[in-house]
């Protein structure tokens, strides 16, 4: 496994001062607790987030059969209040999707094609998500936003972690970390200061030899302002109605 | 998804219905995922999505009410596996009811049956739906 230079050093530190660390990962000599600290520290953070808006601009590499890569770009504008409103609108290459949820119906709506598709949805955005994933299997854009911190973050399977040092995204000073688990090599830079929040993040697919990359880079806005208008689905004159596969093959759906 | 039964009607229809440059094109193998944070079903809806053609802009949904017709493809949030091989037995002849394709033909027209959209092409009826957020068509029996 690749080692990287901060991780001899920051081992030797933690079994200084820290013994019982120190045990801990004699066994996963990878993980500096300092990295995984941090990246817990941003989900914290996340978490206390009531409403924000984030714009995140993002490129993602697919794989063509002789290994090449092609990559796409898109920009995805979020929305949220918690604990029942979301929207996020992706703007790309390939899609515009808009995605809405206003605490009772989610929308799914191909700005170009003009197709949307309204289903009810459930009470708060984490249990959408969980609906869209288990009946839809759609991910929510920026998903991670909302995993860091909670139950389905993945700090636990971490196996290898490390601070790289400062480094300057946008303007602002974060601190550079990179990660591994089973399938991807990841990296976040987070943002120094007393808003620990996510500026910039890299993941390598490693389960494809050709390692096709996503990279987002986030804008935040703390106080967005909005109204409840921004959450529901006004549908355009020449919008058609469609239904989501796993509804209906023949059109029999309910609202 | 229901079947590798569907799974293979549908990419026999595809080749059939994109007949032409989509040939030329390579497919696409697979795409980073988008999210480190994953959820154990994320991948289920993958078999509608390979094999996808790459060239000249065939995959960019557009408006179906124009002269060009293209399917969408799931592609920026939903992370997508490598699935299914197609096999020179895929191909079938089009119009199977509960068969999907990426696109219709020129030719079909778009009626709104108790609310929901569908296209008709001559006697075959396709209802455009949501393949994790990929617009695809399936076939279907007339609606009325």
């Amino acid at each position: 496994m690749m080692r990287f230079p901060l991780c001899g050093p920051a081992l030797l530190a933690a079994l200084a001062a820290v013994p019982a660390v120190a045990h801990a990962q004699a066994t996963a000599p990878d993980v500096e607790p300092a990295a995984v600290a941090a990246l817990e520290k941003m989900g914290a953070y996340l978490r206390t987030l009531d409403a924000f808006q984030v714009r995140a601009a993002t490129t993602r590499e697919d794989v063509l059969d002789d290994g090449e890569k092609v990559t796409y770009s898109s920009v995805t504008d979020v929305l949220a209040q918690r604990p029942n409103r979301f929207r996020a609108e992706v703007d790309g290459d390939r899609h515009t999707r808009l995605y809405l949820y206003d605490g009772k119906s989610f929308t799914l709506f191909a700005r170009r094609a003009g197709y949307y598709a309204t289903v009810p949805a459930p009470a708060t955005i984490a249990e959408l998500e969980d609906r869209l994933n288990d009946r839809y299997g759609i991910d929510v854009p920026l998903s991670d936003l909302f995993r860091w911190g909670g139950p389905r973050a993945s700090t636990k399977e971490i196996t290898a972690a490390s601070d790289i040092g400062p480094s300057v995204v946008e303007g602002t000073t974060c601190e550079h970390y990179v990660f591994r688990q089973t399938g991807a090599d990841w990296q976040v830079w987070i943002q120094n200061g007393a808003f620990p929040l996510p500026r910039k993040l890299v993941i390598t697919t490693t389960t494809d030899e050709a390692r096709p990359q996503f990279s987002a880079v986030y804008t935040w806005n703390l106080a967005p302002s909005f109204n409840d208008a921004a959450f529901t689905f006004d549908p355009p004159a020449d919008a058609q109605r469609i239904v989501f596969a796993e509804d209906a093959p023949s059109g029999a759906v309910k609202k | 998804m229901k079947t590798t039964t569907r799974t293979l009607l549908s990419i026999g229809l595809v080749f059939l219905l994109a007949a032409g440059p989509a040939f030329a094109g390579r497919n696409v193998r697979g795409s980073a995922r988008t999210s480190v944070n994953r959820n154990v079903n994320v991948n289920r809806n993958a078999n509608v999505n390979v094999n996808r053609n790459v060239n000249v802009n065939r995959d960019v949904d557009v408006h179906v009410h124009g002269g060009y017709y293209g399917g969408g493809y799931g592609c920026c949030y939903h992370p997508v596996a490598t699935a299914a091989a197609v096999t020179a037995t895929a191909m079938v002849t089009a119009a199977v009811v509960g068969s999907i394709v990426h696109s219709v033909p020129p030719s079909c027209t778009s009626v709104i049956v108790n609310g929901f959209a569908y296209q008709q092409c001559g006697s075959t009826w396709y209802q455009p739906q949501f393949s994790g957020t990929s617009t695809t068509y399936v076939v279907v029996n007339a609606p009325r």
